[in-house]
């Protein structure tokens, strides 16, 4: 061995200027029937997405098993095809199909290799177009949705998620209702069909095509998503979602025999246009938004209370929370509150040092790298932007703001939104150990 | 059609290269060749509790994970029977951070007893979390060591009981580092915008100067033929019944490897699956089943898994499974079915290539299997299997002898 010997080891070698993030925006087409598609195209790729957003989220029906039943069911029957007779097409192409919802959206996602969608692209229209949702496919699904709920209602990370939802949002307002056992005794197959007649319509949906989106793709999808037989006259309802206002508590659901408590401590947020947002995205990463936050290195690697902790901000279109979330140790459920609340007041109390600073905001920018890096990434984080009616440049804006943040601001945003005592502090497990 | 360069340091470290000019991410994976399937039967789950450790720090790099992040980074890891795998991803100009991370951490890593101590807790509630506190997180607890009687499989990679976590010491730390944490005992793959000969620089750099290992033989006691059927129950406190079948299956270098892989597709992958048409929607018997393999390089397990709907019996529901197992081994199998499971392989290949972590990970595995080239030509062996061959696989599967039930019953209510 020569040569190879007098390197340091101690020191990192040095890093280079940060790389310019790839934010073309994507083309646009409007379909026949008024359809907007938007396309990010990238011709050497064989695989094709295509994601039809219909303005129907959990939020706007009655219901949010209204609203989940409607988006999984669309793929269960139409007027020519049977709910079999479908998945053996789908599934003999190689496609996959899911389904996906947010408070604001539905979505119907198809992933597929571009050669196939002359195959698949018409079932995709049926569905959307002519579903049925046929009596027996109706029962079959509620079946197996409640059994399902039944096993995650043991779970206290579950638990915890609709709690937290409920008393985050107001358990009356139509982001803060959750779903509950009745929800599947007395749903109606009416209800969902009437949701899907009001609400998944062209002029109630976007569609993204991303991947292997070339002119002949997009012809095809004009040719059967913009038909116009699927622009039958349904009323388009305007939502309108209320939030309440919510109030501090602090509520404790004990589970017996749990081994582990979860916990979730948080509150109402800021929408991401507000001029406070980018500073609070720094400051949430520093407490618990990566590996190395201060929660993950306080209550994981020095106390070694939980597998896990993470905090981070959830925004909707009208209104969002930010929250801590794990699950520890039952025995130390009170101790892990306790430094919950130090790394808080810490936070508060102190400025944030210059290394720490600069390291987080580089971690930010490596997750802003990744996470716009390819066709299907950058189709997901423009249709997050633009289902939070934000321009594409939001990203790069948000980036560069990121970069100015200094401690003071920090310490300032700190004192403003991270005082435990106006948080909601939810424990589903034990919390008084003998 | 992945291509890539390979090469082998002095030491012993395999390396494989693959250029992806449109990524400005890189992605690096280190492969050990240390499973749980090399772990002592009296302290299992080491080599996952080990790999918690590699993030410990070493003597010159007190925090792996600061220098990564401050480069943009991000990492992981995970441990099963057969391999250890280390993977990050960094902006391609911060590459040689991840060298000199890695390579040092494969050098010298620091032993500290607060390290040792702190994350014996962190997996134990890692254990509770996925395993203990979770509806039917044990089944597979259960269930291996009743298909496996000698062969370490028989335990999971969390490790067999939460004691044997406990146990674990530092002189056994030390060891099993010095053992097995050797360039020559690892596979290291870097994908994305980068060329070889650069990373042949780098690798030489940074991990040219590490030692080799001393050699050992990876072996491990033979599983005997099951000669006949085993049925474990078990009661809990979940809200439906379920049931877990077995059957031991070829290795991961066997054709039939995957011939069983097809056949568990035509059973449970997808909407028109059979287990999920006949036993979910046609028939009202489960509301959830599912086939799958367990992707081991040694013998591996064929597993069907079902929740039972309130109205049906534990027996009928493997009556059910069994009808329609014996459509396999009387030879229903469609061309239809076989060119539908086909084309999912196919699809699934082209998503596996899409990220560049992905193809880091993809490439160190099947390199890990013998040559990383494999992986392309995984489609054309697929496409390559017959109606008969899933029929005379499916006949030596699916032996009665050779069946393991476990039984999960929900607890009786009394309200």
């Amino acid at each position: 061995m020569t040569g190879s010997t007098n390197i340091n080891r101690k020191r990192m070698p040095e890093t280079g200027k940060h790389i310019s993030l790839n934010l073309n925006s994507p083309d646009f087409v409007r379909l026949d029937n008024g359809l907007e598609v938007y396309v990010i195209n990238q011709d050497d790729v064989e695989f094709t997405r295509l994601d039809i957003v219909f303005g129907a989220g959990s939020s706007i029906p009655a219901s949010s098993l209204v609203a989940d039943s409607t988006i999984q069911l669309l793929i269960d029957g139409t007027k020519s095809l049977s709910s079999e007779e479908i998945a053996r097409k789908l599934d003999y192409h190689g496609a996959i199909i899911d389904t996906n919802i947010t408070k604001d959206k539905a979505i119907l996602s198809l992933y597929a290799l571009e050669k196939h969608l002359e195959g698949l692209v018409p079932i995709i229209s049926d569905m959307v177009a002519n579903a049925t949702f046929t009596d027996n496919e109706f029962k079959n699904y509620i079946q197996r949705k409640r059994n399902q709920f039944l096993i995650n209602s043991n779970k206290v990370r579950y638990k915890a998620m609709l709690e937290f939802n409920k008393l985050v949002f107001g358990s009356e307002s139509a982001y803060g209702r959750t779903k509950e056992l009745s929800d599947y005794d007395n749903i109606n197959r009416t209800d969902i069909i009437e949701n899907y007649e009001l609400r998944y319509s062209p002029d109630n949906a976007y569609v993204v095509l991303s991947g292997n989106a070339n002119a002949k793709s997009i012809a095809l999808i004009n040719k059967h998503l913009g038909n116009t037989d699927w622009g039958k006259s349904r009323t388009q309802i305007m939502q309108s979602v209320r939030i309440n206002d919510v109030e501090r508590v602090e509520k404790y659901l004990e589970k017996d025999g749990t081994l582990q408590s979860a916990i979730r401590i948080g509150q109402p947020i800021i929408s991401k246009s507000h001029p406070d947002y980018n500073g609070l995205v720094v400051l949430n990463t520093i407490l618990g938004g990566y590996f190395g936050s201060r929660l993950m290195s306080n209550l994981r690697e020095d106390k070694g209370y939980t597998y896990g902790i993470s905090s981070y901000i959830i925004n909707y279109l009208h209104g969002g929370f930010w929250s801590i979330n794990t699950e520890v140790n039952a025995q130390h459920t009170a101790n892990a509150i306790n430094e919950i609340k130090h790394e808080l007041k810490m936070l508060r109390e102190k400025p944030v040092d210059s290394d720490e600073l600069e390291l987080v905001k580089n971690y930010i920018y490596g997750t802003y790298l990744r996470s716009f890096d390819g066709p299907i990434a950058l189709s997901e984080r423009f249709r997050a932007a633009k289902d939070l009616n934000l321009d594409f440049n939001f990203y790069s804006e948000s980036l560069e703001s990121v970069m100015h943040q200094t401690s003071m601001q920090l310490q300032e945003l700190a004192n403003k939104y991270f005082n435990f005592n106006d948080m909601i502090v939810l424990v589903v497990g034990k919390l008084n150990i003998g | 059609m992945i291509e890539f360069d390979s090469f082998t340091l002095s030491n012993g470290l395999r390396v494989i290269v693959h250029r992806d000019k449109n990524t400005p991410v890189t992605a690096m994976n280190i492969i050990y060749k240390v499973g749980s399937r090399d772990e002592n039967v009296r302290r299992t789950g080491f080599a996952h509790l080990f790999e918690h450790l590699m993030f410990g720090g070493t003597k010159n790099i007190p925090k792996y994970d600061i220098p990564l992040e401050k480069a943009g980074g991000e990492n992981n890891a995970f441990t099963n029977s057969d391999f250890t795998n280390y993977y990050l991803t960094v902006p391609k100009n911060n590459l040689e951070v991840g060298f000199w991370l890695e390579s040092d951490r494969m050098n010298n890593l620091a032993f500290s007893e607060k390290s040792l101590d702190i994350q014996r807790n962190v997996v134990i509630e890692e254990y509770k979390q996925n395993y203990l506190n979770q509806p039917f997180g044990d089944a597979f607890l259960l269930i291996k060591p009743l298909a496996y009687k000698k062969h370490p499989y028989r335990w999971n990679t969390i490790g067999k009981d939460i004691s044997h976590i406990e146990r674990a010491s530092m002189q056994h730390v030390k060891s099993f580092y010095e053992k097995y944490y050797n360039p020559d005992n690892a596979i290291l793959s870097v994908t994305g915008d980068v060329d070889t000969s650069e990373i042949e620089k780098l690798a030489k750099k940074w991990f040219g100067p590490i030692k080799p290992g001393r050699k050992f033989e990876r072996s491990y006691p033979v599983e005997p033929v099951q000669t006949e059927k085993r049925i474990k129950s078990v009661r809990r406190n979940v809200p439906q019944n379920a049931i877990y079948m077995a059957w031991p299956m070829p290795v991961r270098n066997d054709i039939r490897y995957y011939h069983c892989d097809l056949i568990s597709d035509i059973l449970s992958n997808g909407n028109s699956s059979r287990l999920f048409r006949e036993l979910v929607k046609n028939n009202n018997v489960f509301s959830e089943v599912n086939a799958f393999i367990t992707g081991d390089i040694d013998n591996g397990l064929f597993i069907v898994a079902a929740r039972l709907l309130d109205n049906t019996s534990m027996e009928e529901g493997v009556t059910r499974i069994n009808n329609e197992i014996s459509k396999l081994t009387t030879g229903y199998v469609a061309d239809y079915d076989l060119e539908k499971v086909k084309n999912k392989i196919e699809s699934n290949l082209v998503f596996s290539k899409i990220s560049v972590l992905s193809k880091a990970m993809n490439l160190g595995y099947y390199e890990l299997l013998g040559d990383a080239n494999k992986w392309n030509i995984e489609s054309d062996i697929y496409r390559s299997i017959s109606k008969s061959d899933l029929l005379n696989t499916s006949l030596e599967l699916f032996n009665c002898d050779h069946q393991n039930i476990l039984f999960y019953n929900k607890v009786r209510k009394n309200n």
